[in-house]
């Protein structure tokens, strides 16, 4: 478990007390207060709760829950009744990684990710709208569409730590998140340019993208990165914003001081909001736990 | 602990019996569809109403109030209701008026159906293109209004989901899933922004309600909608959820390569009414784009709704004086060929 400051603790504690109401009858956890089993929550939740020392014992339930409804061919999906809505699979990767119990199901998820992937196809007299190059596959939230960032960046987590770290499919998806970098140097959802408009960058895709590439690139590849984040962190206090800038920015060894009490400020923005998500309360968690150059073992738990 | 189980995303149960007649009209509607081909419903009129020299800085809920009472909204019919507002909500910039529905158009809207009666006006949205949406809320100015009007705000991309047969069938989508959210509400309003778009031509009302679809089951982008079809996609969702209501803020609209990188256009309009594709038709009138143009707009006029102005009674200021032509690219092809005759300078 990682040391953390005193004020670090009492963040992360609200947090993780949020996040452990959350459990649902029957293993797993609900998105938000009351509600039923999300797989997304869950393996988020487990993610957390690994980060902060919670015995595998304790998260067994989750886990076995996760596993219970991975499909027959490995991927796990938002529900059985969206056949297509595989993006949670490299989450539950993630959430069953170092555990012998569920080393099948994590393998067969792993191999569903390295089969799978988004639509990719040779560039057309069409394309002048967008800039991206089409022809680098990365991973989509949805079966049957175009590769995105997030879940390109999620899927090279979550096969780098399940010891795929060189595959030719995470080496192009390198290649797709750096081909999808705005000018400003941050990334969006996945649009350079639009006919003559160019995109600018959001703070949470970027810091998701910093985390996803830090063993991946040199430092100076990230640079332009690091400098958009560092100047618009500062000024954010939602979930996933703040969480994903502050985990990118530890990622390549930065901890704004002040880290700690803008979470604490974007917790108590729930007053306005209302609760938040499970997997926004479990990545401001890791935010808190996030120590220089330390992020790829929150999400795995996996130390290196 | 709560219950786990079935969980949150169960499908196929509809509680609302308004879902039920979308989902029966699916049978209907699409021998429907092949009866009225190429022709408008004869006989349907709709009323929209048009209020002008309006600003952000004015009487905001007086105008919407006029209108909402203009068009035959009495306090009997809103007294006690829940009532959604989706407003449009698609990006950060922040200081500029010309993107997002205007948040005091959404505080004046909540005032306008609570002075009706209403017994809970909250609002709710699912941002397409970016997942943090309190940071939209935020970068806006919208979390300022809801918490000063103690306004309630649903997440719609994380919602509990519920899915119905589509009862559009534009588009190869048997179904169609929802946030639960809408089945708790009793009116649904579409709070849209007088905007060009590079791939639909306008979004106004119709297109405003791609933002109730859950990012959840349709990804950030909503890309398999987009797959599906754009235009196809939002008579789909207009033709099963079947909202009840749109206002459009017209004050400052966009021109150009909309929805978000376009130019502030000013007309000083509010628009609304009972029926989408009216409102929609007139909005594209007074942007100078003809509504038979837009091939969702003409399609729409098969089955959801009246565009031609013979067909829409305009109460409050008519549409010519207002009119100011929107700039549209050639080098977009969904901008091409639009502009409504003659064109104005």
């Amino acid at each position: 478990m990682v040391k953390l400051s005193a004020e670090a603790e009492v963040v992360l504690t609200r947090c993780l007390k949020t996040i452990e109401g959350r459990a649902v009858i029957g293993g797993g956890s609900s998105g938000g207060e009351g509600g039923g089993f999300r797989p997304d929550a869950t393996a988020w939740a487990v993610i957390a709760q690994r980060a902060s020392g919670t015995a595998a014992d304790s998260l067994y339930p989750a886990r076995e829950k996760l596993a219970k409804v991975q499909a027959s061919d490995g991927s796990v999906r938002i529900s059985p009744d969206f056949a297509g809505t595989i993006w949670p699979t490299p989450l539950a990767v993630l959430a069953w990684q170092g555990e012998a119990p569920f080393a099948e199901a994590g393998s067969r998820a792993t191999n569903y990710l390295l089969a799978s992937g988004g639509l990719h196809r040779d560039r057309r007299r069409d394309d002048a709208a967008v800039a991206v190059n089409p022809r680098l596959r990365g991973w989509s939230w949805v079966t049957g569409t175009f590769s995105w960032v997030e879940p390109t960046a999620m899927a090279m987590m979550a096969l780098s730590a399940a010891g795929h770290f060189g595959h030719p499919r995470v080496r192009e998806g390198v290649a797709m998140l750096l081909d999808r970098q705005v000018r400003e140097g941050g990334w969006n959802f996945g649009e350079t340019r639009v006919y003559q408009s160019e995109r600018t960058a959001l703070p949470e895709t970027t810091g998701l993208v910093m985390v996803a590439l830090r063993d991946h690139v040199p430092r100076e590849t990230m640079d332009r990165a690091i400098v958009y984040v560092r100047r618009i962190v500062g000024r954010h206090r939602t979930p996933l914003a703040l969480g994903w800038c502050l985990l990118g920015l530890a990622a390549w060894g930065e901890e704004p001081e002040q880290a700690y009490g803008w979470i604490a400020e974007c917790l108590d923005r729930q007053s306005s909001y209302g609760p938040y998500d499970t997997t926004h309360l479990a990545l401001l968690a890791l935010a808190c736990m996030a120590h220089n150059s330390e992020v790829g073992p929150l999400f795995s738990g996996v130390r290196q | 602990m709560s219950e786990g189980g079935g969980g949150v995303l169960d499908s196929g149960r509809v509680g609302r019996r308004r879902f039920l007649r979308g989902a029966a009209g699916v049978a209907v509607g699409g021998a429907g569809a092949l009866l009225w081909r190429r022709f408008s419903i004869p006989g349907w009129q709709e009323s929209v109403f048009v209020a002008k020299g309006v600003g952000y800085g004015g009487d905001l809920a007086g105008p919407i109030l006029a209108g909402m009472r203009e068009l035959g909204i009495s306090e009997g019919e809103v007294r006690g209701k829940r009532i959604l507002l989706k407003p449009n909500l698609v990006d950060l910039s922040e200081g500029v008026v010309h993107i997002n529905a205007h948040p005091l158009v959404v505080g004046a809207a909540a005032e306008a159906f609570l002075r009706l009666g209403a017994g809970e006006v909250f609002v709710a949205e699912g941002t397409g293109l970016i997942r943090d949406t309190p940071m939209v809320l935020e970068a806006c100015g919208l979390s300022v209004v809801l918490a000063e009007d103690k306004i309630r705000f649903v997440d719609l991309n994380y919602d509990d989901v519920f899915s119905v047969p589509n009862a559009g069938g534009w588009t190869a989508l048997k179904t169609l899933a929802f946030p639960a959210t809408l089945r708790r509400a009793d009116w649904i309003v579409s709070l849209a922004k007088l905007k060009t778009h590079h791939w639909a031509g306008v979004t106004l009302a119709m297109k405003n309600l791609f933002g109730v679809m859950p990012g959840i089951v349709y990804g950030w982008p909503k890309n398999v909608l987009h797959y599906a079809g754009i235009g196809p996609v939002i008579l789909d969702i207009n033709a099963t959820l079947k909202p009840h209501f749109a206002i459009v803020d017209g004050i400052v609209g966009m021109e150009g390569d909309g929805p978000i990188n376009g130019s502030p256009k000013t007309v000083g309009a509010l628009v609304m009414g009972r029926n989408l594709p009216a409102v929609d038709a007139t909005c594209a009138r007074i942007m100078g784009v003809d509504p038979r143009k837009v091939p969702y707009l003409a399609e729409a006029e098969r089955r959801l709704g009246p565009i031609r102005e013979s067909q829409i009674e305009q109460r409050g200021e008519s549409i010519e004086p207002l009119r100011t032509d929107f700039l549209l690219h050639d080098f977009i092809p969904a901008q091409r060929g639009l502009r409504l005759s003659p064109a104005r300078g």
